[in-house]
């Protein structure tokens, strides 16, 4: 017998699914959509101690649910195996008219990629004096393509993740922790060479929470180091400091204040004005938390300073801001704008101005959809290889770039423990930047134009326990 | 000029005021004394006096021996906190027990002065009565009993809306930021 749906009901059904739409349709508009932007679109995904696993698609393991038992510790292995086809291996740029794009002889190589992702979690179930975390995964990437430049990209990546909280639950917590990724990733032009890198940090932390744990002063240090396997030049150290105090005036609202620092070496000592050694400083101050039971706000403004020991500096207000809105608890819509700088291998800095937008779908607790897209105004400081006496030649010396990153992700649930995954990675970096490598001897110069179009589909099959 | 009527009339105010001053003085104070004063015992004979002594002081001794025990069970336990109350409370109850089993004594000596035996027997009553606070403060002492206490763990039921955000909002505040900053295309001398 036919079981009809009432007809408010089906009305309500209805009218959520028109909603539901209308935010989709909006998230997927190019140019005023967002998301966090990822230098690596691989490892983009991934959100740290959480990992792959952890990531969209896949429901939260918990203890009830999911993982193998084994004493006072619980195991979550996983696997995954990911098909992917990536439109511009070295980002690279299509080339317009000659009049256009003089001496441009850009073109994209596209390639198929396999991953095969092992991985396991492990925590202990009685984290009362000492808690326990530790996960790792490690991916080999295959490139299906008869260019030996292309196919020379396979290797391994790492992503691995440890803590060690004492005494959690008491009045000053010292964490233990180290984070190691090795990350792969292809140069900007046809080459066998990469920028694969190993990064590691390891450090610890003191966390101060006397009385109810409404206050929190927490100290941290780290030690970093990155090295790439061929790009020695970018290789580098530093020491980072960290200081955050949190008031918890609400439950689910929290004021705070932030100070960071870091001493960062750079291995090389080259006269090209592009590695110069530098002690950023971030000071940093906001609210965060929930305001109503759907509304949620991250609100945060400070000071950077780059600190560089010659060349421009970032002097310059940083901060965030970001609102939230829970449309029903499995239903989630951002946007916010956020102003930073990073270190760059490009001149100094870069300073990022950037909008985005995210929105996290729980449907029928079997499907999961990500929506992510941001937009990054990227302004160099400024660089001119000339004045340093190199015989390369620059559009600008003040280059400025625009970078538009989408990711779309829907993941389904088959049964407890497989699950599958189809995604969508787009990076456009709209320039007018490039860069001329005059060859004296031959007379024949070559053009490398900083703008690109990347894209990236994806389909994976997640087994995990 | 004042007239000597004027100033008699003056005199009169002034000590209607103290009356009334001295009334409403009475009221407040005064009254709500009188009215917690006990009315007075009733007229007894010396020998129900004494009976009804020998009564109090076995109910005190009952009390002091009960304490014992309790004091016996709390150092079984090693609680610390229990036997420290218990001893400062039952010390109070002896010392009061010695003083009635004295005035008990004076009282059947003096059997046939009626004013001394009631004098003790006032005594007696008044420390029957500081024990019988006692006792229940070495009840009290002793935790939960069976005797109308709640035994065990209270038994708590929170209820809260269910579509209250469960995030905790200072994740992410000390998340460790990992750059992972590549060369930008078109950089040079790569």
């Amino acid at each position: 017998m036919e079981r009809r749906i009432p007809r408010p009901i089906r009305w309500e059904i209805t009218l959520r699914l028109v909603v539901g739409l209308c935010v989709v349709s909006a998230l997927g508009l190019p140019v005023d959509a967002v998301a966090q932007s990822s230098s690596s679109p691989y490892v983009g995904q991934n959100k740290g101690m959480s990992g792959f696993s952890y990531g969209p698609g896949i429901r939260l393991r918990n203890e009830q649910t999911r993982g193998i038992k084994a004493g006072d510790f619980i195991i979550w292995p996983s696997l995954h195996l990911e098909g992917r086809w990536d439109s511009n291996v070295f980002h690279e740029a299509t080339c317009g008219s000659p009049q256009d794009d003089p001496g441009c002889d850009e073109s994209p190589v596209d390639a198929p990629v396999l991953r095969i992702v092992p991985g396991f979690s492990v925590t202990n179930t009685n984290p009362n004096k000492l808690a326990f975390e530790f996960g790792v995964e490690s991916g080999v990437r295959l490139y299906l393509s008869e260019r030996n430049d292309v196919s020379e990209q396979k290797n391994f990546d790492v992503k691995s993740d440890l803590r060690i909280d004492i005494l959690p639950m008491g009045p000053v917590t010292v964490s233990i922790e180290d984070t190691f990724r090795r990350t792969l990733d292809s140069a900007n032009y046809s080459t066998s060479e990469t920028y694969n890198r190993n990064y590691n940090r390891g450090g610890a932390r003191v966390s101060i929470h006397p009385g109810g744990g409404a206050l929190n002063i927490q100290l941290g240090y780290g030690y970093v180091f990155n090295n790439f396997d061929v790009f020695d030049k970018g290789d580098s150290q530093a020491h980072e400091f960290e200081f955050l105090t949190t008031w918890r005036f609400y439950p689910k609202t929290v004021a705070f204040l932030s100070a960071t620092g870091s001493l960062k070496d750079w291995s090389t000592d080259d006269e090209s004005g592009l590695y110069v050694d530098n002690k950023p400083l971030r000071v940093t101050a906001g609210l965060n938390g929930y305001f109503t039971k759907k509304i949620a706000a991250l609100i945060k403004v400070g000071y950077g300073n780059s600190y560089y020991e010659s060349g421009p500096d970032f002097e310059h207000v940083i901060g965030q801001a970001e609102l939230s809105y829970k449309i029903s608890p499995t239903v989630l819509a951002a946007i916010g704008y956020k102003r930073d700088f990073t270190d760059s291998f490009f001149g100094n800095y870069y300073g990022d101005d950037s909008v985005y937008v995210r929105a996290n779908m729980r449907l029928a607790r079997r499907v999961s959809i990500e929506l992510l897209s941001s937009f990054h105004l990227v302004q160099y400081s400024g660089f001119d290889p000339v004045e340093l006496g190199q015989a390369v030649q620059v559009s600008n010396k003040e280059r400025i770039d625009q970078v538009l990153d989408v990711h779309a992700q829907v993941s389904v649930d088959i049964t407890r423990w497989i699950g599958l995954t189809a995604g969508y990675e787009l990076r456009t970096v709209f320039s007018d930047f490039w860069t001329r490598y005059i060859d004296v001897s031959s007379g024949q110069d070559q053009f490398d134009y900083g703008r690109y179009v990347k894209h990236q589909v994806y389909g994976s099959i997640d087994i995990r326990y | 000029m004042i007239s000597s009527y004027q100033v008699l009339i003056t005199r009169v105010r002034s000590i209607r005021y103290w009356i009334v001053a001295l009334v409403s003085f009475g009221l407040v104070f005064v009254g709500p004394a009188l009215g917690q004063r006990q009315p007075p015992p009733k007229k007894i004979a010396p020998d129900q006096m004494v009976l009804k002594a020998q009564g109090y002081v076995d109910e005190m001794e009952k009390v002091a021996d009960e304490g014992n025990v309790l004091l016996a069970e709390a150092r079984e336990e090693q609680n610390i906190q229990k036997l420290s109350c218990l001893n400062d409370t039952l010390t109070a109850v002896k010392g009061l027990l010695r003083l009635s089993e004295q005035n008990f004594s004076l009282m059947k000596s003096h059997i046939r002065k009626r004013r001394k035996v009631e004098h003790e027997f006032v005594k007696i009553s008044i420390a029957y009565t500081k024990v019988r606070e006692l006792d229940g403060r070495l009840r009290s002492c002793s935790g939960p009993t069976d005797s109308g206490q709640i035994d065990g763990r209270p038994f708590i039921t929170v209820q809260k809306d269910t579509d209250l955000p469960t995030e905790d909002p200072l994740e992410g505040l000390s998340e460790i930021y990992l750059n992972f900053e590549r060369p930008p295309s078109a950089s040079p001398f790569f």
